[in-house]
């Protein structure tokens, strides 16, 4: 058993442990909490701006080139940012999680089903799950598992499709290869539409870094900082 | 005043929660640090901590102290960080060790400040739920009454669960960390 002089030196020694500096976590924590408000903002403006527009989303989607046009500003490749409470009507099918996607298969096979090379981060082993989707263009998902936390995932994406991410988060804008992406944080929805009137949901938990390059939209997904995200997608090859 | 400024946040104040998040948030991100290993990590943990509890602050019971639910919600959030970036940052080929800033001398000027390093380096040699005792009990300094808290378990235990970790901790001081022990009889 323990005696009360040990006790004493943990005591002692602990108390002698120096901590880093305390951050403004309060600024920080108070910026988010009332992000909501601001991203609120915007989509009123959006609503006011450009009422129309997501009444006829659907009819929108076929036509790409507009489509970034109009929403130049909130959109990444194939994937546009709206508050989840804008997407459009449509039979909703929830995902518990990313495993859940349709369309497992091997990588080989993924390979032989898209037309774009599928890019492998150098750094990572094979992933522990692939999918492909179509929506309706072809979609790669690369997951690597970790027991207990978010997955990591690499997605990449036909940008002739449309991802929706329900998002009223902070945006910040980021480099990814000379390319502009976006860093989103925190939790949000994501909605992928197959294109036949329906729409998969799923709450996506941990952190979004999201890029365009040579017609494809890469979205890593995990528990990353936004450094150690854009050295993953640095070292997509 | 605490309890006043829990309501009014659930009641929607954001300026009364952001008054929350200062007087808790140093308790808040060293529990993350020492849990995660690094500062930058620690403070995202902490950040994470403090917006989770927002959006469940609803269902916490006003009249309860808020720092023992907080350090709650941040140790599960570190406790899973941990997890990931030591799988993602040996996949990406870092290593992710919990090295102490300094090496322990017993010449140095700085032998306090190294001891404690080092006492962190031996405490992660523990189980988790021995470090977590540890760390909240006598890095953070809270009372038997709060740790318990925390933990969810109640006094008593955690005098007992303390005791069976100090005697760990020595085993590992005295087999891994004999510095440590240097004019001391432990």
């Amino acid at each position: 058993m323990n005696d009360p002089q040990w006790e004493a030196q943990v005591e002692a020694m602990a108390r002698e442990f120096e901590f880093p500096p305390t951050p403004d976590i309060a600024g920080a924590v108070h910026d988010r909490i009332a992000a909501p408000r601001r991203g609120m903002a915007w989509q009123r403006a959006l609503k006011v701006a450009a009422a129309g527009l997501l009444v006829a989303l659907m009819a929108v989607l076929a036509v790409p080139d507009w489509r970034a046009r109009a929403l130049d500003w909130l959109q990444i490749g194939a994937v546009r940012l709206v508050d989840e409470t804008e997407t459009p009507a449509a039979t909703v099918t929830p995902l518990e999680s990313i495993l859940a996607l349709p369309g497992r298969t091997t990588l080989e096979n993924a390979q032989a089903a898209v037309d774009f090379p599928i890019r492998l981060p150098a750094s990572l082993p094979a992933p522990d799950a692939v999918s492909v989707q179509r929506s309706p263009y072809p979609l790669v998902v690369l997951v690597w598992l970790e027991p207990g936390a978010p997955p990591l995932s690499v997605h990449q994406i036909d940008t002739r499709n449309v991802v929706i991410k329900g998002y009223t988060g902070a945006i910040e804008r980021v480099e990814v290869n000379g390319a502009e992406g976006v860093w989103l944080s925190g939790p949000h929805n994501l909605d992928i539409l197959p294109g036949d009137n329906t729409l998969i949901r799923r709450y996506v938990e941990s952190h979004v870094l999201l890029w365009e390059e040579g017609g494809i939209t890469y979205r890593i997904e995990g528990d990353l900082a936004l450094d150690e995200a854009v050295a993953v997608a640095e070292s997509l090859e | 005043m605490e309890q006043d400024l829990v309501r009014r946040a659930q009641a929607g104040d954001e300026d009364a929660y952001t008054v929350l998040v200062r007087q808790h948030e140093e308790a808040v991100f060293r529990l993350a640090y020492l849990i995660v290993g690094d500062a930058d990590d620690a403070a995202d943990v902490a950040q994470e901590a403090f917006i989770r509890a927002y959006r469940r602050l609803d269902q916490f019971d006003a009249s309860r102290p808020l720092r023992p639910w907080l350090l709650q919600v941040a140790a599960n959030l570190a406790r899973n960080r941990r997890r990931t970036l030591g799988r993602y940052r040996a996949m990406l080929g870092r290593v992710f060790a919990h090295t102490p800033r300094v090496a322990p001398s017993a010449e140095s000027e700085n032998t306090r400040f190294q001891q404690s390093e080092a006492l962190w380096q031996a405490i992660h040699r523990l189980p988790q739920r021995d470090q977590e005792i540890i760390y909240l009990r006598y890095m953070l300094e809270l009372s038997v009454q709060e740790t318990a808290q925390v933990l969810d378990v109640r006094p008593g235990t955690v005098k007992s669960r303390l005791s069976r970790a100090l005697d760990r901790l020595r085993g590992v001081v005295l087999a891994e960390f004999p510095l440590l022990t240097e004019g001391r009889q432990i």
